[in-house]
């Protein structure tokens, strides 16, 4: 089963239209060819959606139409006659309501059946003008591997169609064929850029007074009634940045007893093991590459839990939409499309997802400014580095209503990057994508109680990507780095004690004399080479920080492990001076950078290919990647020595 | 018999046998993982190729 990007028609106006429409024609790159269509067709919104419907039936592919959110329709008074929908779209109609499984066996047994019924085909009958003006056309893409059946449909579309799609960019004299029946058409006396629409909307209007009676609303729904407040001009801001506030409040308050849970089990564990195996290389290995390097992730599981219940919680609700439309009047002040926010919104969670999301976004200009900040929203990997640093170096004094200062900083990092991103995108529209700002049409779902089983699964599909990585990536560059920390071996000197040998050995291993050797870079932020080092290598992945940090002080001291790293990280004090390594001045610097580097390798592959691949795209993905890290090392140090100019010390 | 000294220099020996096993294979899964990173941003298909759970792994075309 493939499940293709949600769409209101086939116009190919985005690359996600785009890719239906090649899939959909049989003519995309992978070959797929459906067997039949599922079509998910929101009844409340049954107008919109029959546009894509009427597009679809005319490809003479078996089609099925799910008609969901039928509870709501009928909430709202919307009646349907679906025996006469049926009769008047000619192919399977199911009423369902997804969120709790209703009509999936009726939609199922539609599906089996779809393809011994007789090929759906257009509805509607052109006027004898229109048809014989589309002709010639229909029968250029006919003769070149296109269905009679799509051929129709194609020939409408291309009519309103700038530029030619991939799909028939080998069609021979195809743009001859279009502009013959664009002028033949306006000779008739019809509009070639709104025929289509025109034609699909006037039959729609005409279906739809024969099958759907519409109650007239005298209350106001309660979806209007929140809205009242959730969309204010000033309420609707205020509520967004205190529902942020409470989600990042809670990774504090609610995860950590949590997390020490599993933080102890994996100690208790690690020293079992450290037990059973023989003292040497082995045992240092476990213990403090894999069980320190692992576990230290590991431990930020609730965390990234509760993270993404939040957000799958004002997702599922309808509140998202809603989100994305308070930040439609900033988007168009910084020249972005409210599109854009759908995607920067995703970046939360993933960059990558994030990018791959621009698809939506018509403008090649908009789509680019959008790809390029994308990685600026904080991801879920730099939550464990977050966490980590807030928990040790600021204090849980509380701030108003339950809320911590630690749940405050959290708030500042994650708007910084959402702030700083629009700044710079700002940027790239008033410069090298230089473009109009279009308007936004958005459909806002009606609130609703999100379904405990859809979460728990995206909930649970997160959680186990989290602990797949922890297993794969962060095991083995955990292994590497304590590698890297452990050879070459210092001559053990009996005289000094058990940290300064394990100073000593850090020094001589191959990644102490990386860490001294770039530890110049680092040192105007106020970072020792065991940050620079980790900073190095969690390149690869953010949440590498922390495991490197973990293995780092995990070396040589088996014994020891039980102690959370951010006790650790605490109590470190520089061997010269005696001062603590850390102080919370760089931490918050520390933050600060990783907020705006782009520390993914995933995130700069997505960004070469969606940036339109080869030269092109390895150009902006390195104008991107060189352009965060400037911003990262430039707000760092900004931070550390703007904090110590004004007496914070550091 | 072996002496205790020679059976402590075998484990010795032994286990810089295993760990560089160990830390071969890390290298190796993260060397591929990289080359796999870098394929991915040239392919034009469908799927973003990370592990973000957006993949096409599931993906049967026929």
């Amino acid at each position: 089963m493939l499940d293709l990007p949600g769409s209101y028609s086939l116009s190919a106006g985005s690359p996600d239209e785009r890719i239906a429409l090649e899939v959909l024609l049989g003519r995309d790159t992978d070959h797929w060819h459906p067997d039949v269509i599922l079509i998910v067709a929101d009844a409340v919104h049954l107008e919109r959606n029959l546009f894509l419907t009427s597009q679809v039936i005319e490809l003479g592919i078996p089609v099925v139409v799910a008609l969901n959110q039928f509870d709501i329709a009928e909430r709202e008074g919307i009646a349907i006659d679906i025996p006469e929908l049926i009769h008047l779209l000619g192919v399977p109609i199911v009423p369902t309501v997804a969120k709790r499984g209703e009509g999936l066996e009726p939609v199922k047994r539609a599906l089996s059946i779809a393809a011994s019924l007789p090929a759906p085909a257009r509805r509607f009958v052109l006027p004898s003008a229109a048809t014989a003006a589309l002709a010639p056309l229909v029968m250029t893409l006919s003769q070149h591997g296109i269905s009679n059946s799509a051929s129709n449909m194609e020939a409408m579309r291309l009519l309103s169609v700038d530029h030619l799609e991939a799909h028939v960019a080998d069609v021979p004299a195809l743009q001859d064929a279009i502009d013959s029946a664009r002028a033949a058409l306006t000779r008739a006396g019809f509009a070639p850029a709104r025929f289509e629409s025109e034609t699909r909307y006037t039959w729609i209007a005409d279906l739809l007074s024969r099958t759907v009676i519409k109650r007239e609303r005298g209350d106001r729904t309660r979806s209007d009634r929140i809205d009242a407040f959730a969309m204010h001009r000033v309420w609707g801001p205020l509520i967004f940045l205190a529902l942020m506030a409470v989600v990042f409040q809670s990774v504090f308050s609610w995860a950590t007893p949590v997390q020490d849970g599993i933080q102890a089990l994996i100690s208790r564990v690690g020293d079992v093991v450290g037990r059973v195996l023989p003292a040497g290389d082995i045992r240092s290995l476990v213990v403090d590459g894999v069980f320190a390097g692992v576990g230290s992730v590991l431990a930020f599981l609730p965390q990234i839990a509760l993270l993404f219940t939040f957000i799958g919680l004002l997702e599922h609700s309808g509140y998202m939409a809603r989100a994305a439309y308070l930040m439609d009047r900033i988007m168009r002040r910084v020249g972005l499309h409210g599109k854009s926010f759908i995607p920067m919104l995703s970046g939360y969670a993933c960059a990558v997802p994030g990018i791959m999301a621009t698809r939506t976004i018509e403008d090649p200009k908009d789509r680019l400014a959008t790809i390029m900040v994308v990685p600026l929203m904080s991801c879920s990997a730099r939550l464990p580095v977050y966490t980590l640093l807030i928990g040790a170096f600021v204090p849980a004094t509380a701030v108003f209503a339950g809320i911590t200062l630690q749940g405050v900083t959290m708030l500042v990092m994650y708007l910084l990057g959402t702030v700083v991103a629009l700044a710079v995108a700002a940027v790239f529209k008033r410069t090298l994508l230089k473009g109009p700002v279009r308007p936004m049409i958005l459909e806002l779902p009606a609130y609703r109680w999100p379904s405990a089983h859809s979460l728990m699964v995206s909930v649970v599909q997160r959680c186990q990507l989290f602990v797949q990585r922890a297993g794969t990536v962060i095991l083995s560059l955990s292994i590497l780095l304590w590698a890297l920390a452990t050879y070459p071996k210092s001559t053990s000197n009996a005289a000094l004690s058990p940290a300064a040998q394990q100073e000593t050995q850090l020094t001589h291993s191959v990644l102490g004399r990386i860490g001294h050797g770039i530890e110049p870079l680092v040192r105007p932020l106020g970072y020792d080479w065991k940050i620079g080092v980790s900073i190095i290598s969690s390149f690869a992945a953010r949440e590498v920080f922390v495991s490197t940090m973990s293995t780092i002080y995990g070396v040589g001291d088996v014994d020891d492990n039980q102690h959370a790293l951010q006790s650790r990280i605490v109590d470190e004090r520089n061997p010269i001076t005696g001062k603590p390594t850390y102080t919370p001045l760089i931490a918050i610097g520390l933050m600060v950078f990783y907020v705006f580097a782009l520390m993914c390798m995933s995130t700069i592959a997505v960004t070469v290919r969606e940036a339109g691949g080869g030269r092109i795209g390895w150009g902006w993905a390195g104008l991107q990647f060189g352009y965060m890290l400037v911003l990262a090392y430039g707000a760092a140090w900004i931070t550390y020595a703007g904090g110590r100019a004004l007496g914070f010390g550091g | 018999m072996d002496e205790p000294s020679d059976l402590e220099a075998r484990r010795v020996n032994a286990q810089t046998v295993i760990v560089l096993v160990v830390v071969s294979l890390a290298a190796t899964f993260i060397a591929r993982r990289v080359w796999r990173t870098v394929q991915a941003a040239k392919q034009t298909a469908d799927g973003c190729g990370a592990d973000c759970g957006c993949g096409t792994s599931s993906k049967s075309p026929q």
